[in-house]
């Protein structure tokens, strides 16, 4: 009897473990300055969906003596949602990543920090229960689980997503990473890179920079494309040194195309 | 007329902080309008043609 009671359990427990499996990964991030954003990844379906949002906003109301009350209205916007496919091969490479054996419990690693981003990994299996991490730390010697769970979640984003807006907004979220030169290479012909980022500080900051102009080719035009990043005011010494010794076209300011609007 | 004037004469009050991006807007414009050495262009198509141009 005893030992029926042993294997009725054992059978019990087999089944729990063969009925469960991975179905969803949450990854949610809350940058200081943007809007919210969560993708869904539904392993069954294949698919990436990539959901901005707000759910308040504030409204200023002029007093009688002349300050601001500011209001928040409890809404949902909705400012960007698609879905997209995903390759087999992407996706699998991301499984692998995220059922590592340093992601199987729920993690929290916060710090104070004035701005940032808070982000989440959760991993949601076929009984609804699931596994999360939480942290807002960027610093890479900090939080080195998470960049092994962010730069996975990145390719597969970047490999999955065709739709422009949807790829400046990863971008935007990335920027708050520490992912070094904001420059990719986004065409061979002719030669054209694209700034995902803001690139700051001067000349002395920017050593990274300063090997990447001048490794570039001396007599082939080079295009810059600037609509979803930015050069600080104080580089602006270096892109003009670069230009005499390089030929380099720069397109797409977003400030300044705004304003020519 | 620039933008903020245009919205208010239109009855529309502009929050600081829509103020102050256009403001930024404006300045970053101007700079790379009237720059005298960075080739700047607003879109990627200017860009090639001027690419064309000089060959």
């Amino acid at each position: 009897m005893r030992k029926l009671l042993i294997l009725f359990l054992i059978g019990s427990l087999l089944s729990c473990t063969t009925n469960t499996k991975l179905e969803t990964v949450e990854v949610h991030f809350y940058p200081s300055f943007l809007h919210p954003t969560k993708f869904t990844i539904d392993l069954e379906k294949k698919t990436l969906e990539q959901y901005t949002y707000q759910d308040h906003y504030n409204v200023e109301e002029k007093t009688e003596d002349d300050t601001y009350v500011i209001h928040q209205k409890d809404t949902l916007i909705v400012h960007y949602q698609k879905t997209f496919p995903i390759d087999d091969e992407v996706l699998q490479h991301f499984l692998r990543s995220i059922e590592s054996n340093e992601f199987n419990e729920t993690i929290e690693n916060y710090k104070p920090v004035l701005d940032g981003i808070g982000f989440g990994f959760k991993k949601i299996n076929t009984k609804n229960d699931s596994i999360s991490l939480s942290s807002n730390i960027t610093n890479r010697r900090e939080a080195t689980i998470e960049y092994k769970l962010l730069e996975p979640f990145f390719e597969l984003a970047y490999t999955s997503i065709d739709d422009y807006e949807g790829i400046s907004g990863v971008e935007n979220i990335q920027d708050y990473f520490a992912y070094g030169l904001r420059i990719k290479k986004a065409a061979d012909n002719p030669l054209e890179y694209r700034i995902w980022g803001s690139i700051r500080g001067c000349r002395e900051d920017q050593q990274e920079l300063l090997t990447f102009l001048e490794n570039l080719p001396d007599n082939e035009p080079v295009l810059f494309d600037l609509r979803n990043g930015s050069f600080s005011y104080c580089l602006d010494e270096v892109l003009e040194e670069f230009v005499q010794k390089k030929t380099l076209y720069i397109y797409g300011n977003k400030y300044a195309t705004k304003a020519k609007k | 007329m620039d933008e903020i004037q245009f919205a208010q004469k239109n009855g529309k009050m502009l929050s600081t902080s829509e103020m102050n991006e256009y403001e930024y807007s404006k300045e970053v414009y101007n700079r790379w309008k009237y720059h005298p050495v960075i080739p700047y262009f607003l879109t990627k198509d200017q860009a090639l043609q001027a690419i064309a141009n000089k060959k």
